[in-house]
């Protein structure tokens, strides 16, 4: 899987059960290269799935979920993983820093992963300073997370998203626990990143996050509402 | 995952609960402690008891004991005299390396001397032995060679005609060395641990020892301070050593000298070289020819059955040294506090699994979080077997060091509180190489056992389930 060439997701006719309960219920959606898709929907809609899905941190559906052209079923554990390694980014609402380990170390986390020694060495260094330029959080590259305040953690989390280069952001509720004024400069963020020609998905359910997408998908039930 | 990235983090794994780590790599060290002590005290001891007491590797043969039936009585079914023809059969065998033979003087004798060292006369019948010069082969004596009969032989009428340290028999007229004299270091543990204590004499160090060489003292041959008269067979003791009957020579006296200790001689008396013993056994009894014991010195890691079987084929039996049963002792006592140590082990590993366990359940969030940015199942499982492999390599490392510092302890006390005993060793342990690769062996695979459970549970987190905490 090589950076060039068309880079989107393909998700078709996906049903998704958590035991007896159905969350998606044959889904099919489309997202091309360089889009800020935003997928909204109240709670429990199947938004959060169906990014699961897509970063292949989920298997048990069926249907089909293509990522770069690729059937996500058609992987193994390994492939998947060299997937979620090389193309692809996530950030969370909850951010999931690891406390013990600086700011500067959480960013460098993808390169232990990413099969390449390089990314070990002092280039890995730079990659992740410049990383956390591009959130602008260069000085607190030796800080802990826990000295940081929401926003920064968020922004943390981005930078630890972008060390890999990917070429998919999918972003599940960043702004969920930042206050208004971060938030919106999360947001910015992502705009930015898309309009360097990053594809970014974000579930949200806050409304100033459509604002900046290309595309808002609106998930009701298990089913896409409006796309 | 490469090696340098797995290294790297584990790095930054282990920068995290210290305490816990600690904690954990505490229960492996007690018991990683204890079965290296009790391993390098068995390794001690039995180095001490099959290496100096009963040396292992060696047989002694012995003619079989006469038969008590009536064929026994008619004098049909006696015991095979133990002889050089044997001794020649034997020294072919693959598995031998050496043989040596020992020979008892067959007649009484008696010695007195030690003036010049502890000012006074000490007398006592004179029990002795020929050895093979050979069997003390790399061993030093001194101030005269382990070996004889032999010397200048140039006629004389007083010691000052002859060199020193030769002197002038009065029965002979004819100078010869002092007959040389080796002493087993057993009989020189029991000196210092019994006769010196409850006499009140010097005990016998390295520097004492050295000044024995050299010690000189009288042996009348053919008499006996137990027998009626000069030449009478010896009385109470001549019977013992064999009923030898009328001496065939008259008794006469031959000057002796300690030359040193040496293992091959024989705990509970002097050994003179054999070709000594032979020339006077011939003299007063007339029979030369028969010894009492042959030792093999095996080739290292030969059997011992084959050369047990050919023994009793030819109608000799084996002396027993009590090797054999000491050894099993000392393996059935190692056994018993291996198991104990092993069952410390068991429980170490059932904490270290117990604290993987809740380890991974803490980390759930942190192992799905890792799973999205691109480890592989096996990564995440690679990684919790290498923290427990460093556990336990710090876990053995500091068990060790734990059972070589409780056993120097030990040896301080024993060297202070324990009373001198045979063959007390200065030390009662033996840390080899074994000891330490099974320390941080047993160490390293029980913290690899106790984290496999965790380790597979690790892999299995569900990335999805984790990161939405449900």
């Amino acid at each position: 899987m090589g950076n060039e060439g068309h880079f989107g997701v393909e998700i078709s006719n996906v049903e998704k059960r958590y035991g007896d309960v159905p969350v998606l219920r044959g889904v099919s959606l489309s997202v091309t290269q360089g889009e800020l898709v935003a997928i909204t929907g109240r709670s429990g809609s199947g938004k959060s799935t169906l990014l699961q899905l897509m970063g292949g941190l989920d298997r048990n559906f069926t249907g089909t979920v293509r990522v770069g052209g690729t059937s996500l079923s058609d992987l193994d554990d390994r492939g998947l993983a060299r997937l979620r390694a090389s193309q692809l980014g996530f950030v969370f609402q909850a951010f999931h820093l690891l406390d013990h380990l600086t700011v500067r170390e959480n960013v460098r986390l993808p390169a232990y992963f990413a099969g390449s020694h390089a990314t070990l060495d002092d280039a890995g260094r730079v990659a992740a300073d410049d990383a956390l330029a591009r959130v602008e959080m260069t000085r607190f590259a030796d800080a802990h997370p826990s000295a940081l305040s929401g926003g920064q953690r968020q922004r943390v989390a981005i930078a630890r998203a972008l060390h890999g280069r990917p070429r998919l952001l999918l972003c599940d509720e960043p702004t969920g626990n930042l206050d208004a004024d971060t938030g919106d400069a999360v947001i910015a963020l992502f705009s930015e990143l898309n309009a360097a020609g990053m594809t970014v998905v974000i579930v949200t359910h806050e409304a100033r996050v459509a604002r900046v997408a290309t595309r808002v998908v609106r998930l009701a039930d298990g089913l896409v509402e409006a796309a | 995952m490469s090696l340098s990235a797995l290294l790297g983090l584990l790095r930054l794994q282990l920068r995290r609960g210290r305490r816990s780590f600690m904690l954990s790599a505490a229960g492996v060290a007690i018991g990683i402690a204890s079965l290296c002590f009790f391993l390098a005290l068995s390794h001690g001891v039995q180095g001490v008891v099959l290496g100096k007491v009963f040396p292992v590797g060696q047989l002694e043969v012995v003619p079989r004991k006469a038969s008590v039936g009536p064929l026994g009585q008619l004098g049909f079914g006696g015991p095979t005299p133990l002889d050089d023809r044997f001794v020649d059969a034997l020294r072919q065998r693959t598995e031998v390396k050496t043989v040596f033979r020992r020979m008892k003087l067959a007649f009484p004798a008696r010695a007195w001397g030690g003036q010049q060292l502890i000012g006074r006369e000490v007398h006592a019948e004179l029990i002795a032995e020929g050895l093979d010069p050979s069997a003390t082969a790399g061993e030093d004596f001194a101030p005269i060679p382990f070996s004889g009969p032999g010397g200048s032989q140039k006629p004389c009428n007083a010691d000052t005609e002859c060199s020193a340290p030769e002197y002038c028999p009065w029965d002979t007229h004819l100078c010869e060395p002092p007959v040389p004299v080796v002493i087993s270091p057993f009989l020189v543990e029991i000196y210092n641990s019994t006769i010196a204590k409850s006499h009140n004499l010097p005990q016998l160090g390295p520097a004492l020892l050295a000044r024995f060489r050299g010690l000189q003292f009288t042996a009348e041959l053919g008499r006996s301070f137990l027998a009626s008269g000069p030449g009478a067979g010896g009385g109470l003791l001549g019977a013992a050593m064999g009923g030898a009957g009328p001496m065939k020579a008259e008794p006469h006296q031959r000057r002796m000298m300690l030359v040193g200790t040496s293992r091959a001689s024989s705990p509970l008396a002097l050994s003179i070289p054999i070709d000594y013993v032979r020339k006077w056994n011939q003299q007063y009894v007339g029979s030369a020819t028969e010894l009492s014991s042959v030792t093999a010195v095996l080739k290292d890691g030969a059997r011992t059955a084959g050369v047990a079987a050919f023994v009793r084929e030819h109608g000799y039996d084996l002396a027993d040294s009590g090797a054999e049963q000491a050894g099993l002792a000392i393996t059935l006592m190692t056994a018993l506090f291996a198991l104990v140590s092993l069952a410390i082990l068991l429980v170490a590993t059932m904490n270290i699994a117990h604290s993987f366990l809740r380890a991974v359940a803490e980390r759930r969030r942190e192992l799905g979080l890792l799973r999205a940015l691109g480890a592989t199942q096996r990564d995440l499982a690679s990684m919790l077997l290498a923290e427990a492999a460093v556990l336990g390599l710090c876990g053995g490392l500091a068990g060790l060091v734990g059972a070589r510092l409780s056993a120097l302890v030990v040896d301080v006390c024993a060297r202070r509180f324990v009373p001198d005993f045979p063959f007390k060793p200065e030390s009662f342990f033996a840390f080899d190489w074994s000891v330490v690769a099974l320390g941080l062996g047993a160490s390293i695979v029980a913290c690899l056992v106790g984290a496999l459970l965790p380790a597979r549970m690790a892999a299995r987190v569900d990335p999805a389930a984790a990161l939405s905490g449900s």
